[in-house]
C-alpha cells in the first residue's frame, strides 16, 4: 500500500523526466515552415465593402472603444447603470450608449 | 556568537518604524545581510505576481496561459472558495468566471489601440508587430499585458524567426535545468534552491499547416501538443484523462518540491475562450469594412491556437 497518492506521484514522475539538454527542440519542430504570401493584402468582403468606416464600431459618448473604455471615470461594462453625472448619458449627448 | 546572530536566532519577526527617516533602519538592514544585492538578488515568491487578494494569499500554483495576463486571470478565478496550493484540483469546479466581467476584455480606447498597433492589412503586418514585442521594442499585444522579460533572451531569436515565418508566438518559456533560485532572471523561490522549467510555447498557426506540425511532433515520442480553433475543434496526443502536468518547479531546502506552473486541458479551453474574444475585441478596434478588421477576423476565426511542450513524456 503507497502512502503518496497516485496523482501526485505521477506528476512528480513526469517532473523530472524531462531532457533539459532539447532546449530548443520546440523551434526545430518548425524548420523550413513558412507561410506563403505572407505580404499579401487581405480583401475586404464584397457585403462589407459598401459599409461607411464608422458604421458597427463601439461609441461612448462620441470616443470609439472597445466596450471597456471609462465613461467620464464611471466604468460601465453592463453591471452599472449608463449615467453621467446623474443625466442618462442618452439624454446628455444624443448617443445611445 | 555575535549580536547580530543572536538576534537573528531569536527573531521571527521584527517590524521598525521609520517615521520617514529610513537611512537607520537601511544601514541595520545593511549590517543583518537582508537587504537585495548583486550577491543576493531579491527573487520573487514565485514565478508569477502572486495576488494580494484575501484568501489567495497561500495560492501558489497557477496554468502557464495567463502568464502575461495575470489580472485576467485573477478576475476569472475571483469566485473561487479557495485557490491551488500545492497542487492544481479540478478546474471544472468551480469552472472559470465569464468573459463579460470587466478587466476581461482588451484594454485601451480603438484609437489607443490602433496607435499602438498600426492598421495591419496582411500577416506579415501582424507578424512584425510579434516580433516588434519579442525584441522589446512593442510593449504589449493583445494578449500580453506586459512587456516581455529577460526570461526569453535565450530563445528571443527564435522566437522572432517563427513569428516572421508566420507562425505568431503568444506565449513560451525556455527549459532551465536546474539554476540557483536566487538566478537574476530565472530564480524564484526561497534561498539554496534549485529551479527547473520544461521548454513551452504557444501559438497561433493557419490550419494548412497543422498536419505536417502534427506530424513532427508525433515522431518525437516526448512531445505533446493541444490544438484547438475559435469554434472549440480540438487535437491533440495527450492522455485524454491527462491531468495537470508541471512546466515549472524548485526544489529547495526542507520543502516539498514545489511546482507552481502547469499545463492542463480545462484551463487551456478556458484560456481558449479569453485568447480568441481579444482577438475579436483587437479587430473590432477597426472599422468593419476596413482590411485590418477582415484580417484580424479571418486569423481569429481559422487559425488555430497550438501549445507544444513535454507534458506527459
Amino acid at each position: 500500500m503507497s502512502f503518496i497518492p497516485d496523482h501526485p506521484r505521477t506528476w512528480l514522475i513526469e517532473a523530472v523526466d524531462n531532457d533539459f539538454h532539447r532546449t530548443h527542440i520546440l523551434f526545430e519542430l518548425f524548420h523550413d515552415l513558412k507561410l506563403k504570401n505572407i505580404e499579401e493584402d487581405v480583401e475586404v468582403p464584397a457585403s462589407l465593402q459598401n459599409m461607411s468606416l464608422n458604421e458597427d464600431k463601439h461609441q461612448t459618448n462620441g470616443v470609439l472603444t472597445n466596450g471597456h473604455a471609462k465613461e467620464n471615470g464611471v466604468l460601465t461594462n453592463g453591471d452599472h447603470k449608463h449615467e453621467t453625472n446623474g443625466i442618462a448619458a442618452s439624454q446628455s449627448n444624443g448617443i445611445t450608449v | 556568537m555575535t549580536m547580530t546572530t543572536t538576534m537573528m536566532m531569536l527573531l521571527a519577526n521584527f517590524i521598525s518604524y521609520t517615521m520617514n527617516l529610513a537611512t537607520a533602519t537601511q544601514m541595520v538592514l545593511e549590517e543583518l545581510d537582508l537587504l537585495p544585492s548583486v550577491d543576493t538578488p531579491e527573487t520573487p515568491a514565485l514565478p508569477f505576481r502572486a495576488s494580494l487578494g484575501l484568501g489567495r494569499r497561500d495560492e501558489n500554483v497557477r496554468p502557464i496561459f495567463w502568464k502575461k495576463r495575470q489580472t485576467a486571470y485573477v478576475t476569472r478565478t475571483k469566485e473561487w472558495d479557495e485557490f491551488p496550493n500545492g497542487r492544481w484540483g479540478d478546474s471544472r469546479s468551480p469552472a472559470f468566471g465569464e468573459l463579460d466581467a470587466y478587466g476581461i476584455g482588451l484594454r485601451g480606447t480603438n484609437e489607443q489601440n490602433i496607435k499602438l498597433w498600426g492598421e495591419p492589412t496582411c500577416v506579415n503586418d501582424v507578424a512584425n508587430l510579434f516580433v516588434k514585442y519579442v525584441e522589446g521594442t512593442l510593449a504589449s499585444l493583445p494578449w500580453s499585458d506586459d512587456p516581455i522579460t529577460a526570461e526569453a533572451d535565450t530563445i528571443k531569436a527564435n522566437l522572432a524567426d517563427l513569428n516572421r515565418s508566420g507562425f505568431l508566438t503568444i506565449n513560451s518559456q525556455p527549459a532551465i535545468n536546474g539554476v540557483k533560485s536566487s538566478h537574476q532572471v530565472h530564480g524564484w523561490g526561497p534561498k539554496n534552491g534549485y529551479v527547473y522549467q520544461k521548454a513551452y510555447i504557444e501559438l497561433l498557426i493557419k490550419p494548412e499547416f497543422l498536419p505536417e506540425l502534427i506530424s513532427r511532433i508525433e515522431k518525437d515520442s516526448e512531445l505533446s501538443y493541444y490544438a484547438v480553433n475559435k469554434s472549440g475543434s480540438l487535437m491533440s496526443n495527450s492522455p485524454s484523462e491527462g491531468g495537470p502536468n508541471a512546466v515549472t518547479w524548485g526544489v529547495f531546502p526542507g520543502k516539498e518540491i514545489v511546482q507552481p506552473t502547469i499545463v492542463e486541458l480545462i484551463s487551456f479551453l478556458a484560456w481558449k475562450d479569453e485568447f480568441y474574444r481579444l482577438g475579436n475585441d483587437w479587430a473590432t478596434c477597426y472599422p468593419a469594412a476596413s482590411k485590418s478588421r477582415s484580417l484580424i477576423t479571418g486569423i481569429m476565426d481559422s487559425w488555430y491556437l497550438v501549445n507544444i511542450g513535454e507534458f506527459y513524456t
